[in-house]
């Protein structure tokens, strides 16, 4: 038999009939059914009135959540459908049966739907289940906005939610950036690289640095000032780039505006940051000089803006080419070069507050918010779809605190290194 | 002692292939030709049911594999005929005859859970990205689910 | 649609293990509407079938309904201990699966020549190979049973090593909990070579409009305390002197609910919380409050170990509490169980606990001897309020358990889900009156 194609070039396909829409704005504040396993008895109530909803008859093996049972565990887990904010399932279905709508919700199309099956096999937790009756793919559909699971669980374990209104950190980290900016920049005329205020000094731990490989000395008086920032960067991690530096202020307003275009890969590692140390301390000793401190974007911010009033020609190019950075990735200069941040890193190593993602309410794979608004980046998309807790490198965390404001479900928190909030957090 | 032939032979009779008309309308709803570029006559479900009743050693054939089992096609055919019948059947006698295994094991449990270019689909889907836990049967995933958090 | 048709399938099975036969037969409309289902329909048909000395697996009308607590099934059999009839509860979801499997009753006749598991699914009933089973611990069996078939659902009722090396205390068991069977469901299964059933349950059955709101109301109107308490619960009421023996709550990690029911009175203890259990043990689900009772009283704290292995092995706890050699110290539960096991001939007396005023052993016996022995306040005669309430339960297809736990609770207000709406007659509380005198009437 010759092959053939069955269909030929100018006929349709499901791409001109039912294209993947667009990527549209979602609603601020999605619903969705937070399941609680700590409460859950496994006692299949949500089952039995699901099914009376799909079927009109009590038959748990129609309904649109199963609930798991682990004897060994003593525990018990619903699965239904999280309403992700970007469905794997919509992806993969081959007649664009499934739709997510204005509402936030996201429903299968019976009248396009094949019952192939490949939604399920696309979702991270296979929440469409599959009739064993009739074979059809049974999927929440939030009861429209008002489920019945959540009206007659016993336990109260299945909770309808849409997510926290108010998120304050911002309201607070603005501000108290601004003003940081507006100390450091405009009213010092002294900067952060060598800022005194008499006997006080609290200088960039960075510059002590260079500052003792080009000396050859050291002064007591500024190393001790230099560690005050290590030893607080020490408890409370890397605070000092998410709500102190100037320029980190500069490049989340640049960020905010520019595209995305990616970095190429090799300047995409974190060790970097590491190597221009490094590099900085080294040129300091040979050359005598603070070398890096000429052109470190953080001393040129906060330089520019001299006694004379805006000035210096050469100090307002550096900063301003720096974040040009933003372009790429945002914060693309604290997380791959800033040799600060560097520093600061190592001591954060140390730390004793952690960022914890993934509480029992966290809805994992289906929502990710945390890791969109995470201007580091760090937040590990992939253990997410896997449904573990990603673990979150305090050494690369500015504490900027965007994932616990962001998170509509409150499962991302601060926490003490020694506090165990998540099940099977990994060590 | 049965020939594998005439195996072959009974699933086609249980599953209503010789009553196939040709019509087409199953080639119209299956869902194959929106996730294949090389979807054929081949792979078709009327093409794949005339195949079996024309030719021999059916079980090497490589578009044994490409069905989703949705059996849409048997939901608008004239003669009801079960595609999905014919499929299954003809799958379950190449693994035990050991003449194919186009089809994934969970890692899990080791169950057959899908052939392997509708995985191949629903890999390249999803941006080929590595999913791992693309390699588990849907009930080991939400096994591993609730394993996960709790 | 015939109303009846709102609760049963109407259909029994007959099933012979001998050779594997299998006879559906439609279950009369009379029939219900005189006996209503349950124990008291269990009784019918195993006088039907006597001389093949049957087990008889039955569900009530309310079962898998939404009706709280609606996960009972019934097994009417003769204990080979002392030849009485017994109707023991099987609870968590065994009742469910087996009506939504397409048969209310299910009678099983005959033995097996090897060793067989009975599945009932999907409008069938199998007998499918137990090769592999034997001696294998109770969890360990069932993982085997459930990798024969992964994608489905299965409620699974086997028997343990105890019964498949002939000890006369052995017990059937669900999972890690146990059962409450304390009449030799196990020592029948064990004697026609049945290993394990295995009940899968796909369909459905229809509702009235208002159950939904019914259910609510009432499940709202029962106001329990927020804070679960589980099994913990009911070993306070089993004993309300508080006798200073029970367990303290940091040791009930999670709580357990059966089908529909909306207070857990089982918990599963951790092994975390109990060091002595060991490490690989993943700790046990505790269902027999009875059978945990009685050992504590007999052997202290040691009680969970000793329960642990139990669950595993199959055996009564209850049994053991009372058949252990006195002043016998256990070591290691699982080895000193093991030669326990080829225990002699057992007094068919229950054990040595003490039943709250009234209830009269015989009947306790004859709903399985595992009920908890809660005293149901009211009336002159305690044990009356006890004997009835249960087998009211044991005939509609409630849990006994949730009707002893919650006293207040009319058995009128239940039959508001069985009732059509119209005020038939046969449908009264005046009938169930009369239904449940049957399995009360003494036989043999």
């Amino acid at each position: 038999m010759q092959k053939q194609a069955e269909r030929p070039e100018d006929h349709l396909s499901i791409d001109d009939l039912r294209p993947l829409p667009k990527r549209r704005r979602l609603p601020r504040r999605p619903p969705v059914i937070v399941f609680n396993p700590k409460k859950c008895t496994g006692c299949e109530t949500c089952e039995m009135v699901c099914s009376s909803r799909n079927v009109s008859m009590v038959a748990p093996a129609s309904s649109s959540v199963k609930v798991l049972r682990s004897d060994e565990q003593g525990t018990n887990f619903a699965i239904l459908c999280l309403h992700c904010r970007e469905p794997l399932c919509i992806e993969a279905c081959p007649t664009r049966a499934i739709e997510k709508g204005k509402d936030g919700i996201v429903r299968i199309n019976d009248l396009f739907c094949v019952e192939c099956g490949i939604c399920t096999m696309a979702c991270p937790e296979s929440a469409p289940l599959v009739e064993p009756t009739t074979g059809k793919i049974r999927k929440c559909d939030l009861c429209e906005g008002d489920p019945l699971c959540v009206k007659h669980c016993p336990e109260e374990a299945l909770r309808f939610y849409r997510g926290k209104p108010v998120r304050w950190i911002r309201f607070l980290r603005w501000p108290v950036q601004f003003l940081v900016f507006l100390f450091l920049v405009v009213i010092l005329v002294g900067t952060f690289c060598s800022f005194k205020a008499g006997v006080v000094s609290l200088p960039c731990p960075t510059g002590t640095l260079q500052n003792i490989a080009a000396t050859k000395t050291v002064v007591v008086t500024g190393l001790a000032s230099a560690m005050v920032l290590i030893c607080l960067t020490v408890i409370f991690g890397r605070f000092f780039c998410g709500w102190f530096c100037p320029f980190g202020f500069f490049l989340d307003l640049v960020g905010r505006i520019t595209p995305k275009f990616g970095l190429p890969a090799f300047l995409k590692s974190r060790m970097i940051k590491y190597g221009v140390l490094a590099g900085a301390v080294g040129g300091s000793a040979g050359l005598g000089f603070q070398a890096f401190c000429t052109i470190c974007p953080i001393g040129s911010i906060c330089r520019s803006y001299g006694a004379q009033g805006v000035v210096r020609g050469a100090e307002l190019a550096i900063f301003p080419a720096i974040a040009t950075l933003e372009i790429g990735e945002r914060r693309s200069w604290c997380r791959y070069l800033c040799p600060v941040g560097a520093v600061l890193a190592l001591a954060a190593k140390f730390g004793l507050i952690k960022i914890v993602i993934g509480a029992p309410q966290c809805k994992k794979f289906s929502c990710m918010q945390c890791a969109e608004v995470c201007p580091m980046g760090i937040i590990d998309r992939d253990a997410l779809r896997e449904g573990i807790s990603p673990q979150v490198p305090m050494s690369e965390c500015i504490l900027c605190l965007r994932c616990v404001d962001q998170c509509p479900y409150g499962a991302a928190k601060i926490r003490f290194r020694w506090q165990k909030a998540v099940p099977g957090e990994r060590e | 002692m049965e020939s594998v032939e005439d195996k072959v032979e009974v699933i086609a009779q249980a599953s209503g292939a010789y009553r196939c008309v040709e019509c087409g309308r199953c080639v119209a709803v299956c869902p194959m030709a929106e996730m294949y570029p090389n979807f054929s006559i081949e792979m078709s479900p009327r093409g794949f049911i005339k195949k079996v009743l024309m030719t021999k050693n059916i079980l090497e054939d490589e578009h044994l594999w490409y069905c989703t089992e949705c059996n849409a096609g048997t939901d608008v055919c004239p003669e009801e005929v079960s595609c999905r019948d014919l499929v299954k059947g003809l799958r379950g006698l190449a693994i035990a005859t050991g003449a194919a295994k186009e089809a994934r094991a969970c890692r899990s449990c080791g169950e057959l859970y899908v052939p392997t270019p509708v995985m191949d689909y629903v890999n390249e889907r999803l941006g080929g990205a590595s999913l791992r836990y693309l390699d588990l049967c849907p009930s080991c995933r939400r096994r591993r689910y609730l394993l996960r958090n709790t | 649609m015939e109303p009846m048709s709102r609760f049963f399938n109407m259909k029994t099975a007959v099933v012979d293990l001998s050779d594997g036969s299998l006879e559906v037969l439609p279950l009369s409309r009379d029939l219900i509407e005189e006996k209503m289902g349950g124990a008291a329909v269990n009784q019918l048909l195993h006088s039907r079938y006597a001389e093949a000395f049957p087990l008889v697996l039955g569900t009530g009308p309310l079962t898998g309904s939404l009706a709280p607590a609606s996960c009972l099934l019934v097994a009417t059999f003769q204990s080979p201990d002392d030849k009485k009839l017994c109707h023991t509860p099987l609870l968590f979801r065994a009742g469910p699966e087996l009506k939504f499997s397409g048969f209310d009753f299910v009678v099983i006749k005959g033995a097996c020549s090897r060793p067989g598991v009975l599945c009932i699914g999907d409008g069938t009933i199998q007998i499918r190979s137990a090769e592999g089973l034997r001696d294998l611990t109770v969890p360990k069996a069932e993982a085997t049973l459930r990798r024969r078939d992964p994608a489905a659902h299965h409620f699974v009722v086997m028997t343990g090593p105890a019964a498949d090396q002939g000890s006369p205390y052995s017990t059937v068991c669900m999972g890690l909990g146990g059962s409450l069977d304390k009449t030799g469901m196990a020592r029948w299964m064990a004697s026609r070579n049945l290993k394990a059933l295995v009940l899968n349950g796909n369909g459905g059955l229809p509702f009235g409009e208002d159950h939904l709101v019914l259910r609510k109301r009432m499940i709202d109107r029962l106001a329990f305390k927020k804070k679960q308490q589980g099994a913990r619960y009911v070993l306070k009421r089993m004993s309300p002197d508080g006798n200073g023996k029970i367990l303290p709550s940091r040791f009930f990690a999670k709580h357990l609910a059966c089908y529909g029911c909306p207070f857990p009175c089982t918990s599963h203890i951790a092994p975390g919380n109990s060091r002595r259990l060991g490490a690989e043990d993943h700790g046990f689900v505790l269902h027999d409050h009875v059978g945990f009772d009685r050992l504590s009283r007999r052997f202290g704290r040691d009680a969970l170990p000793v329960m642990n292995a139990c669950v595993r092995l199959g055996l009564d706890p209850a049994a053991v509490a009372a058949f252990y050699p006195k002043n016998a110290k256990m070591d290691d539960p699982t080895q000193d169980l093991t030669s326990f096991l080829k225990g002699k001939e057992m007094d068919p007396q229950p054990g040595n606990g003490v039943l709250p005023g009234g209830i009269s052993k015989e009947h306790y016996r004859l709903f399985g001897g595992g009920l908890p022995p809660i005293s149901v306040s009211g009336g002159e005669n305690e044990g009356a309020g006890w004997e009835k309430r249960v087998a009211a339960a044991m005939v509609i297809g409630i849990c006994p358990v949730f009707l002893l736990l919650f006293p207040n609770l009319k058995i009128e207000e239940m039959l508001r889900f069985y009732s059509p709406g119209d005020a038939n007659a046969a449908f009264s509380p005046v009938a169930l009156e009369n239904t449940i005198e049957s399995p009360l009437s003494k036989r043999q």
